[in-house]
């Protein structure tokens, strides 16, 4: 593998320089790893590299190069965070955020997994407490709200959004807006998520309370959220007697024989609003263009020395044959498929995708087998407890075929004869059957080759015979009488006739056929005959 | 250190983001990721024979973030290139034609190739050529809306449509990656509505990085 940046010469500096250029796959990690990773990883600091363009400040061990292109627009861009909206982006408020997850990412991926386990209890934890201390946070937010402005209500909850609203006015708008529309539990949930995290960096602002920011976003949504999470608690007080088993089970744990489960699209994908307006015209496409960034500023980039895609773009070119097998981590490489083998628990994400029933949403009961299952579970169910049971059918695990639980199994092609008589094909298909047999017999290897000069008189015996005792049922019903007396026949048939057949005839038909013959066996006995004549001659 | 460069005044923290690009051929990786850092949009194919590489700063304030996009080339004889795009990856950009369903099935195999290299990195599923997809009839663009959101919900990750040649949702993709890495909440208002260029990623791809990002609790309550 090797790494050919285009225009060498244009870049004084490039970012492949970091990279050995004639790593092997086993490598790859390494220099990619290396390549990208924040600056932050290497030093555990904050890394000096600045950003002016073709200057590369470096720190202790690896050099950044900055010849790419720059965005100017950063305030423009930070706009577009909800964090930084009407804040000048002051250093702190930048460093508070970008630098948290590098540093937490820059950890090992071994202590990551270990720490996530432990996060995650983390934030159930904290989920738990947020939500337990949320009346009384309510109430204390009120409270202070109440000294701030005089004539609100600390009541209602209601009264919690204008207190908020005359606050900070910034931070209501578009989200709530957005959230009444969307209904699913994810939405919920993944609220809560962000909930505990938005107390850090928004700790500088004026707040009523801590946990009043935790529904900043979704005020409206998590407040019902609130009273069902609220209701779960007092339930948990009740008598166990209460509550009833049906909890527990899956919901969709149901047979489709009992209910009419119908994938409705639309409740499927909660997320997607259903099309109101008129469809979208490629005339109006414009409508939803971004706008377009502003001009450079500054004399960086003028048009002679500003580089084009093509001459910036670098490709990495594999110099490794891909039928080359490889292993990288959990993942093999097939040459083979062209895949890379592993992780295949990562499919099991799209089992649902695919199936659409899996995730039925409308369900109801069938009336009729209702009625029926009801009234047959008392008396065979019970009695049969072996075998999954849907409607009036039981499911044979030995057989592997459905039964009817009461036994009154009517067979409709019962008068139909299994057997359609056919002119050859059977024919043919008994001889076989013949042969096979016979080759138990005690007649070895010789007649169990039907060669082709015994075809006729083997097809004709079989006629003659089948005709007389196996009227019943040609095919396939021969009874060991029967087959007793095939042996008795050809045995005397052989005694007969055999003579008159070389047995190493057949056998080397059967070479002939395919098995192939060493020559000298083929020969020898051509020999004997020469030599018989010759000696024959001689005398 | 060299002792002639002069201290500097205010000191810039880069930080660098690698992105990978990922998806059948001619789903337009390497259309997007020029659009992005060029602002450009050539309607000719070119294959991309490896792995494309261009990176972009974005100032910040403060902050340089370093975009380094990756793009492997969507036939099947570089996916042996894919560690080289997908490893150490903050972000894999999923890639497949609005235009061609196909496109979005094979975007399984790929999610579960990718993600055996890289299961930290933010997943994003994004639908390309937007401005040929509304041509196409009204119940199939219906059906490819819902079963990408079906697909982006199975990854958890944000479900862009863009049009790279109309410049279409490009820039948001990668303010997500940006909101989505740092915890920050986007104002950009999400588009839910069918048949048009959908934007949706509120509650889609935060569980990996909340995991991590959350993995140093002193942080969180300060």
């Amino acid at each position: 593998m090797s790494i050919r940046p285009v225009n060498l010469e244009d870049f004084t500096e490039t970012s492949f320089e970091d990279v050995d250029t004639t790593t092997s796959p086993v490598n790859w990690a390494k220099s990619v790893r290396s390549r990208q990773s924040s600056p932050l990883k290497e030093t555990g600091g904050p890394p000096s590299s600045t950003s002016s363009e073709s200057t590369t400040f470096s720190n202790n061990k690896k050099r950044y190069s900055t010849h790419t292109e720059s965005d100017d627009d950063g305030e423009g861009f930070l706009d577009e965070f909800e964090e930084f909206r009407g804040k000048s982006p002051s250093e702190e408020v930048l460093k508070k955020h970008f630098t948290q997850t590098p540093l937490a990412t820059g950890r090992g991926r071994l202590l990551e997994e270990n720490l996530n386990e432990v996060d995650d209890e983390m934030d159930a934890l904290t989920e738990n407490f947020v939500k337990n201390t949320s009346v009384s946070s309510r109430n204390l937010s009120g409270i202070t709200g109440n000294k701030l402005s005089s004539g609100r209500s600390v009541k209602q909850p209601q009264s919690m959004l204008n207190l908020r609203d005359a606050k900070k006015p910034s931070f209501r708008g578009k989200q709530a807006h957005e959230l009444t529309n969307s209904r699913s539990a994810s939405n919920l949930r993944a609220g809560h998520r962000l909930g505990p995290k938005t107390v850090r960096y928004k700790k500088s602002m004026p707040v009523l309370s801590k946990y009043d920011i935790i529904r900043e976003e979704d005020e409206q949504d998590n407040y019902k959220d609130e009273f069902e999470e609220d209701l779960k608690i007092d339930r948990n007080l009740l008598q166990p007697q209460f509550l009833s088993e049906d909890n527990l089970k899956s919901p969709l744990n149901l047979s489709p024989n009992q209910y009419t489960i119908t994938a409705d699209d639309s409740l499927l994908t909660p997320q997607l609003h259903k099309r109101h307006r008129e469809w979208i015209k490629p005339s109006q496409l414009n409508m939803f263009r971004e706008p377009l960034r502003r001009e450079k500023r500054g004399s960086k980039y003028t048009d002679g020395s500003k580089l084009s895609a093509s001459h910036r773009l670098k490709t990495i070119k594999q110099e490794i044959d891909h039928n080359t097998p490889m292993k990288k981590g959990r993942m093999v490489y097939n040459p083979e498929t062209l895949t890379w083998e592993g992780n295949e628990q990562a499919l099991s994400k799209f089992r649902d995708v695919d199936s659409f029933d899996k995730k039925a949403i409308v369900i109801q009961g069938k009336p009729d087998l209702q009625v029926l299952r009801d009234r047959k579970s008392s008396t065979a169910l019970g009695s049969r407890p072996r075998g999954k049971v849907v409607g009036r059918m039981m499911f044979d695990q030995e057989n592997l075929r459905w039964v009817r639980i009461d036994g009154s199994e009517k067979d409709p092609f019962a008068e139909i004869p299994d057997y359609i008589p056919a002119a050859s094909a059977p024919t043919a298909f008994t001889r076989k059957g013949l042969a096979s047999k016979r080759s138990q017999s005690q007649f070895g290897p010789i007649r169990n080759e039907l060669g082709g000069r015994f075809s006729s008189s083997a097809t004709t015996r079989f006629h003659s015979l089948g005709a007389t005792s196996n009227s019943h049922d040609p095919t396939f019903n021969i009874d060991s009488k029967t087959l007793e007396r095939f042996y008795h026949e050809e045995n005397r048939w052989s005694r007969k006739v055999g003579g008159w057949f070389i047995p190493r005839d057949t056998e080397m038909e059967k070479f002939e056929d395919g098995q192939g013959l060493p020559d000298s066996k083929n020969n020898s006995y051509m020999y004997e005959i020469r030599n018989m004549v010759i000696s024959s001659a001689r005398n | 250190m060299d002792t002639n460069i002069p201290p500097l005044p205010h000191p810039k923290s880069t930080f660098t983001i690698k992105i990978g690009l990922i998806g059948d051929a001619q789903v337009g990786k390497t259309s997007l990721m020029v659009k992005y850092v060029e602002n450009v949009f050539d309607e000719e194919y070119t294959q991309t024979l490896g792995v494309n590489c261009l990176s972009k700063k974005i100032t910040l304030g403060s902050a340089d973030i370093m975009f380094y996009i990756m793009d492997l080339g969507g036939q099947r004889e570089f996916i042996n290139m894919l560690p080289l795009a997908s490893e150490g990856a903050k972000a894999i950009i999923f890639l497949f034609d609005l235009t061609r369903p196909e496109t979005l099935k094979s975007i399984k195999e790929w999610h579960r190739q990718a993600t055996g290299f890289n299961e930290q990195a933010v997943p994003l599923l994004v639908g390309t050529k937007y401005d040929l997809f509304v041509n196409m009839d009204p119940e199939l663009q219906s059906q490819i809306s819902r079963q990408s959101m079906r697909y982006a919900q199975a990854m958890d990750a944000p479900l862009i449509f863009c049009s790279t040649s109309h410049s279409i949702n490009v820039q948001k993709i990668f303010k997500i990656i940006i909101a989505k890495l740092y915890n920050l909440t986007m104002r950009a208002s999400e588009i839910k509505q069918i048949g048009d260029p959908l934007l949706i990623y509120k509650y889609l791809g935060g569980t990996r990085r909340s995991a991590s990002a959350s993995s140093d609790p002193s942080n969180a309550s300060n």
